[in-house]
């Protein structure tokens, strides 16, 4: 169980303390404007952004950057946007990844097709959807994913949503940043 | 694989070093008499202690320069990234420069490379820091390193004109760079060196790799990304001190070298690790053999050639856009 106390964002407009609790199975549809402080939400839950006051705490460990051993335990994390630093084929990435190519999440991800072009030659939407097979295939057990809809077309959107139906019923818990409306156990609004 | 890829690179190295072998200023024979003993002892002890020196010298030197220049560019991120560029290599000048002065002969490799090693490390591990805290990247980076590299420079050059005359050819040879000096003393030092990083390679060249994800992405994955770095730079900071320490500065090798590699076998370093350090050994031992043959009995100074082959490289970089790319 992830649960936040009188957590204040550091950036981002939300000024309101945030009390969360993020249980297993579950999903959480994260809103908000633009700027309102989703993205420095979910960087701020793995500890990477450091909170302005009150705590993120995850099966009973505090969460921060002194401590990234338990950020990669807990989480799973797809960005917005793509920022592949250099132009390996998409298989390569997936194999330091730890991903495997031929494994139903990277089938569904339509990333065999792909496999041999080079990442930073990707489409927006593909290239999202490699950093969504790295954070699907991982073990820990909160994924956060930013944005995971916005470049995708239909039919990708309805695989990704299958995907991560299928992953909370296993035991996992999402928090979703989106735009697009997100079939959720729970909501949680920035404003 | 890797060695069914990179035979025609070992195959021409390999002509290159026999057509080395045959030009200098005295006629000596070429490798092929002088392994079938087919030279006047004159002539063998010219191979021997010297040309042969030479060129192997040329062979380790370019690879590690190569290697190191790879290794820099994923490490920040930043094609321009290479030793010179960066002031690893200003910065084991100093370090040598600064042992020298204590007392230490150019030749004293036990001495001058520890110190030369320790300065281009403290250098790089600042780098490292400052990339990390200010986000620096592209241009902005390059600059910072450039400076750097001047600023360590300017204190060399100062201190080169202040101290007495016997140690002033030592010191101006590091900021230059020539391999007129190449003995077998040099030969074993960057062979020991050459030795650790292909120990070092299989495992290295996987991991800078892993520089394509970002820091989050790296973290998320189980990797302590500065950690990572400082890895990879502790190998390039050796390969670059073991270098200077026997041949000095040369300029543009380590950038040139990694964009053929990368140009011929791709962005993975799984081959163009490898690939740079073949490649940059090439490269120097062609830039050699040029500066000692084409106003012999007089040598031209190393980095002229290197600059004037590397140079175009740096044209043709930016001219593919890859410099606005990662800017």
């Amino acid at each position: 169980m992830l649960e936040t106390k009188q957590l204040q964002l550091k950036f981002g407009a939300t000024t309101s303390d945030l009390n969360l609790t993020l249980k297993p199975k579950t999903i959480t549809w994260l809103r908000g404007k633009n700027g309102a402080g989703k993205s420095t939400l979910l960087h701020t839950f793995m500890g990477f952004t450091p909170a302005k006051s009150g705590s993120v705490i995850c099966d009973g460990v505090t969460v921060n950057s002194k401590n990234p051993a338990a950020t990669a335990a807990f989480f799973a994390y797809a960005q917005q946007k793509p920022d592949f630093a250099f132009g390996l084929s998409v298989a390569r990435v997936l194999e330091l990844g730890k991903v495997d190519l031929s494994a139903s999440i990277s089938q569904s991800l339509g990333l065999q097709k792909i496999a041999d072009q080079e990442v930073t030659k990707l489409s927006g939407g593909e290239a999202q959807r490699v950093l969504l097979a790295l954070a699907l295939s991982s073990n820990a057990p909160y994924v956060l994913l930013d944005e995971p809809f916005a470049s995708q077309d239909a039919d990708s959107i309805r695989k990704i949503k299958e995907l991560i139906e299928q992953q909370r019923q296993a035991g996992r818990c999402f928090l979703i940043a989106s735009h697009i409306q997100v079939e959720a156990d729970q909501e949680l609004v920035l404003v | 694989m890797l060695l069914k890829r990179i035979t025609p690179l070992l195959i021409l190295l390999l002509v290159i070093t026999f057509v080395a072998s045959s030009v200098g200023a005295t006629n000596s024979g070429n490798l092929l008499r002088y392994l079938t003993g087919d030279l006047s002892t004159a002539q063998a002890e010219i191979m021997s202690s010297i040309r042969l020196p030479r060129i192997a010298t040329a062979i380790l030197a370019g690879f590690l320069i190569g290697i190191a220049g790879a290794t820099m560019q994923r490490v920040f991120g930043n094609p321009l990234a290479e030793p010179t560029l960066l002031g690893t290599t200003a910065a084991a000048a100093l370090g040598s420069v600064l042992v020298i002065l204590l007392g230490a002969s150019a030749v004293q490799f036990e001495l001058t490379l520890p110190a030369a090693f320790t300065v281009a490390l403290l250098i790089s591990a600042l780098a490292v820091w400052l990339s990390d805290k200010t986000k620096l990247q592209g241009a902005n980076f390059i600059i910072i390193g450039i400076a750097t590299a001047a600023l360590l420079n300017g204190i060399i050059a100062t201190v080169a004109a202040v101290v007495g005359s016997s140690e002033i050819r030592a010191i101006s040879f590091w900021s230059s760079g020539t391999l007129a000096f190449a003995r077998s003393e040099s030969v074993v030092l960057l062979g020991i060196i050459t030795l650790l990083v292909l120990l070092a390679l299989p495992t290295l060249s996987n991991k800078l790799d892993l520089f394509v994800f970002n820091s989050v992405q790296l973290t998320l994955l189980g990797y302590a990304p500065r950690r990572l770095k400082l890895m990879a730079l502790t190998l390039t900071s050796l390969a670059v001190s073991a270098t200077v320490a026997s041949i000095g500065a040369v300029a543009f090798l380590g950038l040139a070298a990694p964009f053929i590699a990368r140009f011929i076998f791709g962005e993975s370093m799984k081959l163009s690790l490898f690939a740079s350090g073949v490649i940059g050994a090439t490269l120097l031992l062609v830039s050699d053999t040029i500066a000692r043959s084409i106003a012999a009995p007089n040598e031209i100074p190393i980095s002229v050639v290197t600059s004037l082959i590397g140079a175009p490289f740096l044209f043709m970089l930016i001219l593919r856009n890859r410099v606005s790319n990662n800017a």
